[in-house]
């Protein structure tokens, strides 16, 4: 445990440290208020669609943000060296992993809470949406961002560079929502596997003030998955070489 | 050829390493004692590095087995990372990051409770204290290197493991490096890996040569020394009117020599002679012009280099 804590220091000390913080974080806030502003130029014509619009909004930002985030983090480590640091001390493969992964939850945390959730507040006269709406699509969010950061590390651990670790990424998401898309096409036993893998139902749910149990299960059991398999990619390594 | 001690601090047994097909290291067997400093010698592709990072824990062997200090690397892989100090040939360092708050990241990672002691005492040892509170981006390569140093003796592990530690450094810093490896001796058991044989002659007491993935010299100094002065030759330049009769006189002086004509100009020829006794040779050499109507010009004891021993042995 106390490895994971110097593992996600060090992360965030890298972090705040430089420029990636004003990328990411300024970026985020950059993008939402462009983003939320020209979703609901028109005007919408109730305060659900208004709000589904905002959040969808979010969930392009969130998925944006992580994938750059995590893009970097193991191959950029592998390519400066500093993994050859980290496999010799002794600490676990599942430390440096767990740790990494941990960061990637706090920043989609502040992301989500203090980026997000100016909008409500600077909006506040505007804001006809009921408050639980927020916070459900608030957590919908959060574990969107902790699902993709996951999948980003993922690739991060099987790519040569940052390019090639971010198109694994992208190309894990994309399958996985093009399946469920397209899940209407198949038979109904594997149309309902398919869309149960589908991000976007599970997301959507969200940002309408539920938190369906299948949501959690689904962004959950993902987290779970990747950084798992991010774990046995790492281990991987010192059989290879 | 093979040392056997009871003090051994790190015992490898059959070591195998495939990269895809091709065994990297095959069959790798040696043990080093407590407190040795060893030079691991070998080209480019021998399997220096493989070896190296098996020891430090940064690979897993197919075949064969490690112990480090009586611990098999399979069954307490991270007991035995606390033993190893590690200095890869490019120094792992976050370059965002202080000397000193690198440092402190690394002794959390090998678990040191007194933080703030050990990275002071590593800084003295390193020459490190004016820099410790710059940023590992603005430092030179030499200080990189010594920051990697530090790193790896970073609660004083049992082993400190260095590859390639002076490749790229400037003269000064060459000898500057290797007074600190000198050091680290008393109190470490110390493997190197350099392509800069004559550094690696200078600080290591053990010599371990790699050809293929595999051990084909284990020498100890006294032994090194012993072999080189084997292949040692006499340089003799002889001034005289017939060639043929001058090396005559020089394959007569003992049958067991190799007599080579290295330089020829007019009346002088420069022959290199590897007898088997250089001192008696000498001796012979001295005694027998008496009696011929040669000049000698010069005679010279010219000793192998560990890159010319290296050259012609691997």
């Amino acid at each position: 445990m106390q490895n994971i804590k110097w593992i996600f220091l060090k992360e965030c000390k890298l972090f705040f440290n430089t420029y990636m913080a004003a990328l990411i974080l300024g970026g985020t806030a950059v993008l939402n208020a462009l983003l939320v502003m020209i979703a609901n130029f028109h005007g919408s014509n109730n305060y659900e669609e208004a709000t589904v619009i905002t959040f969808f909004s979010f969930m392009s930002t969130i998925i944006i943000s992580m994938m750059i985030l995590s893009m970097g983090s193991i191959v950029e480590e592998k390519n400066k060296g500093t993994m050859e640091l980290l496999y010799t001390s002794p600490i676990s493969d599942a430390d440096i992993v767990v740790g990494k992964f941990l960061f990637g939850a706090f920043v989609c945390f502040i992301i989500t809470v203090f980026i997000n959730g100016l909008f409500p507040v600077l909006l506040y006269s505007f804001w006809k949406a009921p408050l639980y709406i927020f916070f459900t699509g608030s957590v919908g969010v959060f574990l969107l961002g902790c699902f993709i950061y996951s999948v980003g590390l993922f690739g991060s651990s099987l790519g040569k560079n940052q390019m090639l670790s971010l198109m694994i990424a992208v190309l894990i998401v994309m399958t996985l929502w093009v399946l469920g898309f397209f899940s209407h096409l198949f038979q109904a036993k594997t149309r309902s596997i398919l869309f149960h893998l589908h991000i976007f139902s599970h997301f959507i749910a969200f940002s309408k003030g539920v938190l369906p149990l299948s949501g959690f299960v689904f962004f959950l059991s993902g987290i779970f998955t990747f950084i798992y398999l991010t774990i046995k990619s790492l281990e991987s390594r010192r059989w290879v070489g | 050829m093979s040392y056997v001690s009871t003090k051994s601090m790190i015992k490898v047994q059959n070591l195998t390493k495939y990269y895809s097909e091709k065994a990297a290291i095959n069959g790798l067997n040696f043990q080093i004692n407590k407190g040795e400093v060893v030079g691991l010698l070998g080209l480019n592709g021998s399997g220096k590095t493989t070896t190296i990072r098996i020891l430090s824990g940064f690979l897993i062997p197919n075949e064969g087995e490690v112990w480090i200090d009586e611990l098999n690397s399979f069954s307490d892989p991270l007991e035995i990372k606390r033993k190893v100090g590690y200095l890869p040939e490019t120094p792992p360092l976050y370059e965002d990051f202080t000397v000193s708050e690198y440092l402190e990241f690394v002794a959390h990672l090998k678990g040191i409770s007194n933080s703030a002691e050990e990275i002071a005492r590593v800084c003295q040892r390193t020459n490190l204290v004016e820099v410790k509170d710059n940023y590992i981006s603005h430092l030179s390569l030499g200080f990189r290197k010594r920051v990697g140093i530090a790193q790896a003796i970073l609660g004083t592990p049992k082993i400190v493991i260095m590859d390639e530690p002076i490749s790229g450094l400037d003269p000064k810093q060459i000898v500057e490096i290797r007074h600190l490896i000198k050091n680290l001796a008393s109190e470490h058991t110390v493997i190197i890996s350099s392509h800069i044989l004559s550094e690696v002659y200078l600080v290591c007491d053990r010599f371990l040569f790699l050809q293929e993935g595999k051990l084909v010299y284990d020498y100890s100094r006294a032994q090194l020394e012993e072999e080189m002065q084997k292949l040692s030759v006499l340089q003799i330049g002889l001034r005289s009117t017939s060639k043929l009769a001058c090396q005559a006189f020089l394959e007569d002086i003992s049958t067991e020599s190799e007599v080579k004509l290295v330089e020829e100009t007019n009346d002088y020829y420069l022959f290199s002679v590897k007898p088997k006794n250089i001192d008696s040779y000498r001796q012979q050499l001295l005694l027998g012009l008496h009696t011929k109507d040669f000049q000698l010009e010069l005679l010279k004891k010219e000793d192998l280099t560990l890159e010319q021993f290296f050259i012609n042995r691997i």
